[in-house]
């Protein structure tokens, strides 16, 4: 967990790096313009999801150090990201990041509750989450083949298919990312029985 | 009082002055100066008559994605007036004051025609200059104004093929004079000056005439002194009195101008700064790619260092898992906003300009009429000050594809010209100039592919019967001073053309 803020950049310098290539990006519509800067948190909204490790302890102050992790990693994410400010004109990696501490917090509070609840549920939570960024797009293009319904009101709970249509913000993302922060400093501290099991 | 009548008042005190303080412009007393006459695509002097509000109004002229701008002195709730260049064409609007107009647009549309010189003539009484050089459908238009009237600024003359000054006393010109002949000769125009003027200002900067030729038009001698592609013309008034003929010595020094010394009008149009319906086929370019620097290399070591250190020295030191995270949280925070530090690329234009020169010599007076395509974040519309010393003209201009930018006349121009080819008799350097134009592509004559547009262009419009002309790529770039509302905008310089029109050697009429 104390490496996470590092994996988290040198990630992130590492996709920056391979888009910036031209073999490498110009085939995914990606140049050394604005695209390479949403590329980026692109990747970012993915860190939340995979890469960000908890303390897998059942306590209240484990959980305020994940807390305290995943403010780290937004910090190092969010300055990889501006410092792709000299990229392209127009403020897209300083407005971006209300959203993205939201999908920050959000994820990371999944996550420790996962945590929180035990080994295994970290796993079930970054499905879960997956699930959440990638089905709702999913649906809307099957909607929209099949039955020829929009699901565009779903934008907004995938913070990926927000980014993508240009519609990123804290809102709701933030309120949302209170819950599962709540949930796990509302859980009760495990009976002593349980923890030596 | 009731409130509410209070406020019926007040409403009904701003309902009612409203349209008092709309109607600032006098729309019958504004016109063209220039009436019945005007010349569409270019500028004439209109005259604005409106009721100023304060003591400094800001004047607008707006045409398509172009505006200019002038403040004028006035007296707040007196009438004032001032003239200015306004577009002749339908969809301008003026607005000053909080009212806006749309003038009312001469009846007689002056195309260019090499048989019917547009000229400005100016005499200290216009009543007496009628008679010497009357308009003659067909055969030459003329405005006339009076000496004291004469602008200082070249945009006044935009729509004119020349001017005609009589001054047989040796007047004192009002100020701005000479630079205003200056930048109109340097645009191609021709300025006949029938006596001469004390030119008693001093003007810095302004290249001299060139040496004077001595020409006969009708029996009467006129000195002509290249100055760009225009020339001044200098007749002596005693001269022209006793030819008993003026209005064809001065029609016949007109044509020489116009026809390039040949006897014969050449074919096509003339040569003028109305906007070519031809289309030009340049595009945009991409900008180049921004590169980091040193400041995205330090700060990125610096946030890497950050984030493996700070959890290592955390290891060893008190109380270190607490406080890891918000350190290196904050750190980080503080590289995000150094970030920010870092320059972000200017919006780009791109620039082709034909630069129209008296000779290969690059001392001597030339102008330029610039072709803009903007990019991303470049503001749609171009403001010009009219007080800026540059005295640019733009024009709302399309490239072949439809999109937008501007046209730029430029007065008074220095270029780096290449070694010219010749273009006579529909050729250049001997060869067809369609085929030409093609070899310019590949690099032949020196141009490159953008020039080579510009050259294809431009011969498509001007190979014609009785032009000769040396043509060359030009260095040339777009001075900031020239357009300070794009002073944050890089300007890139894609290709410019050197046109010197050649005249045939002077024949005593």
């Amino acid at each position: 967990m104390t490496h996470s803020p590092l994996v988290v950049a040198v990630f992130l310098f590492a996709v920056a790096g391979i888009c910036s290539l031209a073999g490498i990006g110009e085939p995914m519509g990606v140049g050394n313009d604005r695209t390479l800067q949403l590329a980026t948190i692109h990747a970012e909204l993915a860190c939340c999801v995979l890469l960000f490790l908890p303390l897998c302890a059942r306590t209240r102050g484990a959980a305020l150090r994940n807390l305290l992790a995943v403010t780290a990693c937004f910090a190092a994410a969010s300055a990889c990201v501006l410092l792709l400010h000299f990229v392209a004109r127009g403020g897209l990696p300083w407005q971006s990041r209300g959203g993205a501490l939201g999908a920050w917090l959000f994820t990371g509070g999944v996550i420790s509750l996962g945590a929180r609840l035990g080994g295994a549920w970290v796993m079930r939570a970054r499905v879960a989450l997956l699930c959440m960024f990638a089905l709702p797009p999913l649906a809307h293009y099957l909607a929209l083949e099949y039955a020829s319904a929009s699901l565009l009101h779903l934008r907004p709970v995938s913070p990926s298919w927000a980014l993508a249509a240009g519609a990123l913000s804290w809102w709701p993302l933030l309120p949302m990312a209170l819950l599962p922060w709540a949930a796990v400093l509302a859980l009760p501290a495990p009976k002593q029985a349980e923890v030596a099991l | 009082m009731q409130p509410l009548s209070a406020l019926s008042l007040l409403l009904l005190a701003v309902v009612t002055a409203a349209p008092l303080h709309a109607q600032a412009i006098d729309k019958d007393r504004s016109r063209f100066l220039s009436e019945p006459h005007g010349r569409p695509g270019t500028c004439a002097p209109y005259r604005l008559v409106f009721k100023a509000t304060a003591e400094t109004e800001r004047v607008e002229v707006i045409h398509g994605n172009v505006k200019l701008v002038v403040q004028v002195a006035a007296k707040a709730g007196e009438t004032s007036e001032t003239i200015l260049p306004v577009y002749v064409a339908p969809d301008v609007v003026i607005r000053v004051a909080g009212d806006e107009h749309t003038p009312r647009l001469p009846l007689r549309r002056m195309e260019p025609d090499y048989e019917q010189p547009y000229v400005a003539v100016f005499a200290a009484d216009a009543m007496y200059a009628r008679p010497i050089l009357p308009s003659v459908p067909g055969q030459l238009a003329c405005d006339y104004y009076e000496n004291r009237e004469f602008f200082s600024d070249w945009r006044l003359f935009d729509g004119y093929d020349g001017l005609v000054l009589f001054s047989p006393e040796a007047q004192r010109p009002p100020a701005g004079t000479q630079r205003a002949i200056a930048e109109f000769c340097s645009l191609g125009g021709a300025a006949i000056i029938v006596g001469s003027f004390r030119m008693g200002e001093k003007v810095e900067g302004l290249p001299a005439p060139a040496e004077a030729e001595l020409l006969k038009f009708h029996g009467v001698s006129a000195q002509r002194m290249a100055y760009g592609p225009g020339a001044i013309y200098r007749i002596d008034f005693e001269e022209l009195r006793r030819s008993g003929n003026p209005y064809a010595v001065l029609r016949g020094a007109l044509l020489d101008h116009m026809w390039f010394g040949d006897t014969r009008a050449p074919a096509g149009k003339p040569q003028s700064r109305v906007p070519s319906p031809a289309a030009l086929n340049v595009v945009a370019g991409t900008p180049e790619a921004p590169q980091p620097g040193a400041l995205f290399f330090g700060l990125a070591g610096a946030l890497l260092a950050l984030c493996g250190v700070v959890p290592l020295v955390a290891r060893r030191v008190k109380f270190g898992a607490l406080w890891s995270m918000p350190a290196l949280a904050a750190g980080a925070a503080a590289i995000g906003a150094l970030a920010l530090l870092q320059p972000q690329p200017r919006p780009l234009l791109d620039c082709w300009a034909v630069v129209y020169a008296e000779s290969q010599d690059r001392q001597r007076p030339a102008s330029a009429r610039a072709f803009l395509l903007p990019g991303q974040d470049v503001d749609e519309t171009l403001a010009v000050d009219l007080a800026n010393a540059a005295r640019v003209l733009p024009r709302p201009w399309r490239n072949a594809q439809g999109r937008a930018g501007w046209q730029l006349d430029l007065p008074l121009q220095t270029g780096e010209p290449a070694a010219p080819a010749e273009l006579a008799f529909g050729e250049v350097n001997g060869t067809r100039f369609r085929d030409f134009a093609a070899m310019a592509y590949k690099g032949e004559g020196g141009f490159d592919a953008e020039s080579a547009r510009l050259l294809e262009w431009w011969l498509d419009e001007n190979a014609y019967r009785g032009r000769r002309s040396g043509l060359g790529a030009a260095g040339w770039r777009l001075e900031a001073e020239s357009a300070p509302a794009l002073e944050s905008v890089e300007k890139r310089t894609r290709g410019a053309l050197w046109v010197v029109n050649r005249r045939l050697v002077p024949d005593p009429r």
